[in-house]
């Protein structure tokens, strides 16, 4: 996943979207020759994500803040808690921003979270193809399996195929063998 | 922190390029790009339509429309941006630069960079197409109000990633990827990320801006190819001729009969004997012709001075 920000904030932002597994790119030097061949109006239009400091921001800011909003891009715009911008957040109100664009207030003890959140939840492209489930896999069950996972689907409201996926999504998530592998 | 929406002030002039289902109205095209444009931080901007051409109906006097309105709003604004077909707008570009004298601020050429050629596309592809076009119309509208809400100066064009000025801009192949180049001098600036300025701002000059309207439509252009046959009358019906991509000096024969000034478009300077025929290699191909179009405005007596016009800057437009 690619992402741009120019934001340190007093937090290296940056940092704390690597290591949630981002790639981030902060500025032209950053971006691959693949990314800058072909026509187009801006580099921005190669990533999957912007993250801004509204309070805070580079002097190209209203530009970035433009351009996320007509490319509809996931775009978290990070204030303080204790000062939040009061012009542009009445602008991001407006109700045709578009539900892309994310204002979040942030302290310095959530930052990490707020970051965390927002890397893992926007998905490029090519992953949403590879996390359709469109692989047949047959399970054999006993009936006493069986029973469980009916039962474990009328009290969460899932479906029993959606429900072995999540289990193992969370397997796989947890696992840093497999991460390291 | 202040928005820069209440420092700048930026003039959009549409000229052409829109898309509009129902078919177009002035009204209509206002309140798009009004609706394009109101999310944007950049600059407060106003709209005004000038006209709806398309690349094939874009006209020399547009030129004139473009710089008369530049003129009358030229205190109440910041910079300008004209939305105009890719196709054919360097024309306009050029006479419009050639035209307006003392510019201190910037006046940014944009719009769709899907040219007219895309309209026979399968009607599978064609919703895909239109989004793509509105949505390269928007971010292209978004970075020109950028580039006129900053401090460069100059008619430039601003269709991509790459910024340049219109009287150093050519036309690039395709498979180069970007949509001009610029002749003989850096880019005005890159749009990555944000606007990245290359090019040294120039100082105003103080002068108020001037308009210079009168230009002639009395300018053959061809590209010699073999067996290129001239008009009859075309000693009568024009004033100069304009070779495009001439390699080395014509065949005399090709050229026997025509007795206006003839000035090759070249890559490289060559000699010649020939009493009428002008050797011009350090300017577009665009930039010579809307030159020649002011030059001709009015009357020129002598080809010595013609030529010395032509290798003297008017707008530095020289390479």
């Amino acid at each position: 996943m690619v992402f741009f920000t120019s934001e340190q904030t007093g937090f290296d932002i940056p940092s704390l979207m690597r290591e949630y597994g981002a790639t981030v790119w902060t500025s032209i030097e950053d971006v691959p020759s693949y990314a800058l061949d072909g026509i187009s109006v801006d580099v921005l239009d190669r990533v999957d994500g912007i993250v801004l400091d509204i309070a805070n921001h580079s002097p190209n800011f209203h530009y970035l803040l433009a351009q996320s909003i007509v490319l509809q891009k996931p775009t978290l715009c990070l204030y303080p808690e204790s000062s939040p911008p009061r012009d542009i957040l009445k602008h991001l109100y407006r109700k045709n921003i578009p539900k892309t664009i994310h204002k979040v207030p942030y302290t310095e003890s959530s930052i990490r979270d707020i970051i965390r959140q927002f890397v893992t939840s926007v998905q490029p492209a090519q992953r949403r193809t590879k996390e359709t489930p469109n692989i047949k896999f047959t399970l054999r069950l006993t009936e006493s399996l069986d029973e469980y996972l009916a039962w474990l689907s009328d009290n969460y409201n899932i479906n029993k195929a959606e429900y072995i996926r999540k289990l193992i999504e969370q397997q796989r998530d947890n696992d840093s063998n497999y991460r390291n592998a | 922190m202040k928005s820069a929406k209440a420092n700048k002030r930026v003039r959009v002039l549409y000229a052409g390029g829109l898309e509009i289902s129902d078919g177009f109205s002035p009204a209509v095209a206002q309140q798009t790009l009004t609706e394009y444009l109101e999310l944007q931080l950049v600059a407060e901007v106003s709209v005004t339509i000038i006209d709806n051409v398309t690349g094939t109906t874009t006209r020399p006097g547009l030129a004139v429309d473009i710089g008369k309105d530049i003129v009358e709003h030229y205190g109440d604004y910041d910079g300008f941006v004209i939305v105009h077909p890719l196709e054919n707008v360097l024309p306009v570009a050029n006479l419009l630069r050639f035209m307006l004298r003392n510019i201190s601020k910037p006046i940014v050429f944009t719009g769709n960079i899907m040219n007219d050629k895309f309209q026979d596309i399968p009607p599978e592809l064609a919703i895909g197409i239109q989004n793509y076009k509105q949505i390269n119309l928007r971010t292209s509208l978004v970075s020109a109000v950028q580039l006129a809400a900053v401090d460069c100066v100059g008619v430039m064009m601003a269709y991509d990633s790459r910024v340049v000025r219109a009287v150093r801009a050519v036309e690039a192949p395709i498979i180069d990827g970007q949509l001009f180049y610029s002749f003989r001098e850096i880019e005005v600036a890159r749009i990555q990320f944000g606007i990245q300025m290359y090019q040294v701002v120039p100082k105003g000059t103080g002068e108020p801006i001037v308009l210079s309207p009168e230009y002639s439509n009395r300018i053959y252009t061809a590209t010699l190819e073999h067996n290129h046959t001239f008009p009859d009358d075309i000693n009568e019906a024009y004033d100069v001729v304009v070779l495009k991509n001439v390699t080395g000096e014509p065949d005399s024969q090709v050229l026997q009969g025509i007795v206006l000034p003839i000035i090759a478009h070249s890559r490289l300077p060559w000699l010649t004997e020939q009493p009428n025929l002008i050797c011009i290699p350090n300017i577009t191909f665009d930039a010579l012709v809307a030159k020649l179009m002011k030059i001709y405005a009015e009357p020129q007596p002598d080809i010595s001075i013609l030529e010395r016009t032509l290798h003297t800057n008017m707008v530095n437009e020289l390479g």
